[in-house]
């Protein structure tokens, strides 16, 4: 008998913590990953983009708090403004907005022109007859033009889409042709496309911000301006930090983390010990869920949220907080995104083998494969465009490839994809997400499948 | 509190069927409180049936009781909790020291972290660990793993402590180091210990009871005693001087004597046998008696018979 052997007592303490098991699962796991010296260096690393984004915020929010100053560094700040505006149409045909009605009745009128072949202004005053061809031709495929969404849709030829796409840009409203797409056979395509709430929004938004000047002139009030596109910088900033540094550590680190967690038990047998505890199957995958989860707020929402904080504290007052009050919560929103979805794919994984590095293996191989497959078709895809669309306007051409890209046909093939389309949604900053359907099915369908596969596969050794 | 007259686990008609195979057919049976060493061959359902009674197999026909509660899915989180489980196979966590997985056992019964720390290290003295519980569980040896499985089961005093193979992978000196703890836990605490185990020794050094598991059924529950007792008198008696003349007189008296190779001679008799006729013999025979014991039969025979008997229609 060893010299430190005192007997046995009997513990009297009766049991306190019923139903929090999966806390003592999800604790004990966190406290064995963290263990790792590569996990506590990359969670180290990950935090580097949080300070450099904050840094940025700073040099940003100090600069614009002069905006009507010459002197550096407050005229820097007028960079980050202009660039801004610069994705902002609402913003950046302010005055075209207000004369919205006008423009919209002189595209009209070219369109009505070209139905009829009567003479219609090219926007520049002159006449233009349309050439009898293309009236016959539209004449015969029809025009719908719904002044309720504003949306004007027809099947043109090359030579007629030109046509139109030059006045349109006369008019000065070519802001509006980025729906401009190549007619192909098949149904009716948009060739202009505004929404009618986007351009009510724009109204009330050239209300906020325009006054007038002395002159009875339209200007822009900086001082408001700033306030109205602070939320889209700091919607900016955050999404690229959870699309860029943030995506990619998040995927090391589950992948480091995650594969061990129930494969590991599967080994070892450990499921013996789980579940002569009172806990049960669902505990079970919450705490192992719990694990990741921790590793993750970590690594998105906290730093997040502190950055959040951080360009609040550098804000001029505290009426920034009634333009973006909503952002902790899209940073909430975002996180549960990027990590339920993940977190369960990987704990599946885990679950399918006793070994982890088989887990690990597939975990990463289903990123690096998916992108590898959506850079393939979205390449393809775009390819076949461009060979479709030799005739068409050079700087549509330009486009092919970024909107085979946001058209997001194949976003589906890739997880980062997939989810960057869903947090790009949230954070409201990027508008031409076509796939962004598809991305919240597959996402909930992986979900839902994958709760169902980890349940039975961790329930296995209790359901015989 | 539970009733000490209730047996501690009751079993009626229990059947178990993994697909065609029956493992446990239609067992009905009380084990009573105590020491209790579960016996039988390999295959023969000992494991399959304690996973029945924690609710870590479902059971196919049939109505369980263990301490106070029904086997049913309401009442496993109940028994789990009142049972201490130390599995025969070789499980753990991997990743953490021997101290974290008692301590770990603990709080997954729903103890709070420092209390849960403080009795892992009480529990951990009581098994003789010294400072290699605060070494990773994977660099331990077998014999340590069965300690920590132990700890890890004792750990919140349950009500009923059920070992698996308990002594497999020990040396001898640790193999009755953990004999000791048992026997101990069934002696001076109210703890109900449920043994699963080969040895037989075991079982016959520190059980109360035995209950032999063939077949899927379980035709002998009895208490150690009953079992090892000879189905006719016998005496186990070491004499001194020349033991020729003693055995003849217990010939002429229809007793049948044995020796063995240390010089102890059983007797055993088809009628009557007293210590009285020994030393009436031995006074004879004109020898010493150095002592006389009656004879006993070893668990290893009962347990044979009890197969043998099974195997030809043993009721």
């Amino acid at each position: 008998m060893a010299i430190n052997d005192l007997g046995y007592r009997k513990w009297n303490l009766d049991p306190t913590r019923d139903r929090q098991q999966w806390k003592t699962i999800a604790g004990f796991g966190i406290r064995v990953a963290w263990r790792s010296t590569w996990l506590r260096r990359i969670f180290i690393m990950a935090w580097i983009p949080i300070f450099i984004m904050g840094a940025g915020l700073f040099v940003i929010e100090q600069s614009i708090q002069d905006i009507d100053s010459d002197e550096f560094p407050q005229n820097v700040g007028r960079f980050f403004v202009a660039a801004l505006v610069y994705q902002r149409p609402e913003i950046s045909n302010l005055t075209m907005m207000t004369q919205w009605s006008k423009q919209s009745d002189a595209l009209t009128g070219f369109l009505e022109g070209l139905i009829n072949g009567q003479q219609f202004s090219d926007g520049e005053g002159g006449p233009q007859k349309p050439r009898p061809r293309s009236r016959r031709q539209i004449m015969q495929r029809g025009l719908d033009f719904e002044i309720k969404d504003l949306q004007f849709v027809v099947n043109m030829s090359d030579e007629e889409l030109k046509l139109a796409y030059e006045f349109i840009n006369n008019s000065m409203i070519e802001q509006f042709t980025r729906s401009i797409q190549q007619p192909r056979r098949g149904p009716a395509t948009p060739l202009f496309k505004q929404s009618f709430s986007s351009i009510k929004h724009a109204q009330r938004v050239a209300g906020d911000l325009l006054e007038f000047d002395k002159d009875g002139n339209e200007v822009i009030d900086f001082r408001e301006l700033v306030n109205y596109l602070r939320p889209t910088l700091w919607s900016e900033v955050l999404f690229l930090f959870f699309r860029l540094p943030q995506a990619f550590t998040v995927v090391i680190v589950i992948g480091m983390v995650a594969p061990k967690l129930i494969s590991r038990d599967m080994k070892n047998r450990a499921f013996l010990l789980y579940y002569s505890r009172p806990i049960t199957p669902w505990q079970y995958v919450l705490g192992k869920c719990a694990v990741v989860w921790a590793f993750l707020a970590g690594l998105t929402t906290l730093p997040a949220l502190m950055l959040y904080i951080l360009g609040l504290s550098l804000s001029p007052d505290l009426s920034v907080l009634a333009y973006t009050w909503h952002l902790p919560f899209k940073i909430l929103i975002a996180s549960l995104i990027l990590c339920v979805p993940t977190t369960l794919f990987a704990l599946t994984l885990s679950s399918l083998t006793r070994e982890s590095r088989l887990a690990s293996f597939g975990w990463f191989a289903v990123w690096i494969m998916g992108s590898i497959a959506y850079t393939i078709m979205t390449a393809v895809e775009a390819i076949l465009r461009l060979q479709e669309q030799q005739n068409a306007i050079p700087s549509e051409q330009a486009k092919v490839f970024v909107e085979a890209g946001l058209a997001g046909r194949w976003a589906w093939l890739s997880p980062m994809q997939t989810l960057e389309n869903m947090q790009s949604w949230v954070f409201g900053v990027e508008k031409e997400i076509g796939s962004l359907g598809v991305s919240f099915f597959m996402v909930g369908l992986i979900c839902l499948s994958c709760l169902i596969l980890l349940r039975r596969r961790v329930d296995a050794p209790i359901r015989v | 509190m539970s009733n000490p007259a209730e047996p501690l686990i009751s079993l009626q008609n229990v059947t178990k069927r993994y697909g065609s195979f029956l493992a446990l057919n239609d067992i009905t049976a009380e084990i009573p409180r105590g020491v209790i060493g579960l016996l039988g061959p390999n295959g023969a359902g000992k494991s399959t049936l304690i996973k029945t009674l924690l609710g870590l197999a479902t059971l196919t026909e049939g109505e369980a009781r263990i301490l106070e509660y029904d086997v049913s899915a309401e009442n496993y989180q109940a028994i789990r909790k009142a049972v201490g489980y130390m599995p025969e196979d070789d499980c753990f966590i991997e990743g953490i020291a021997g101290v974290e997985m008692v301590q770990f056992a603990a709080q997954l019964t729903g103890y709070p972290p420092l209390h849960s720390l403080q009795r892992a290290h009480e529990v951990l003295d009581f098994c003789g660990t010294g400072q290699e519980r605060y070494r990773q569980i994977e660099t331990y040896s077998t014999g340590m793993r069965q300690k920590l499985k132990f700890a890890q089961a004792i750990v919140h005093s349950p009500k009923l402590l059920i070992l698996d193979e308990p002594t497999s992978g020990l040396d001898p000196e640790e193999r009755i180091a953990m004999l000791r703890r048992i026997e101990m836990l069934g002696e001076r605490t109210d703890m109900a210990v449920l043994i699963c185990t080969h040895i037989l020794k075991d079982v016959q050094q520190i059980c109360d009871y035995a209950a032999v598991l063939v077949d899927g059924t379980i035709p002998v529950v009895d208490t150690v005693e009953n079992l090892r007792r000879p189905p006719s008198p016998s005496y186990q008696v070491r004499i001194t001087g020349n033991s020729e003349p003693f055995m003849q007189l217990a010939r002429d008296n229809n007793v049948v004597p044995t020796v063995n190779p240390v010089g102890v001679i059983t007797l055993q008799a088809q009628h009557g046998l007293s210590e009285a006729d020994i030393w009436q013999w031995a006074f004879d025979a004109n020898v010493g008696v150095q002592s006389i014991v009656p004879a006993k039969v070893s668990m290893e025979d009962v347990f044979i018979q009890v197969v043998q008997g099974m195997q030809h229609g043993y009721q």
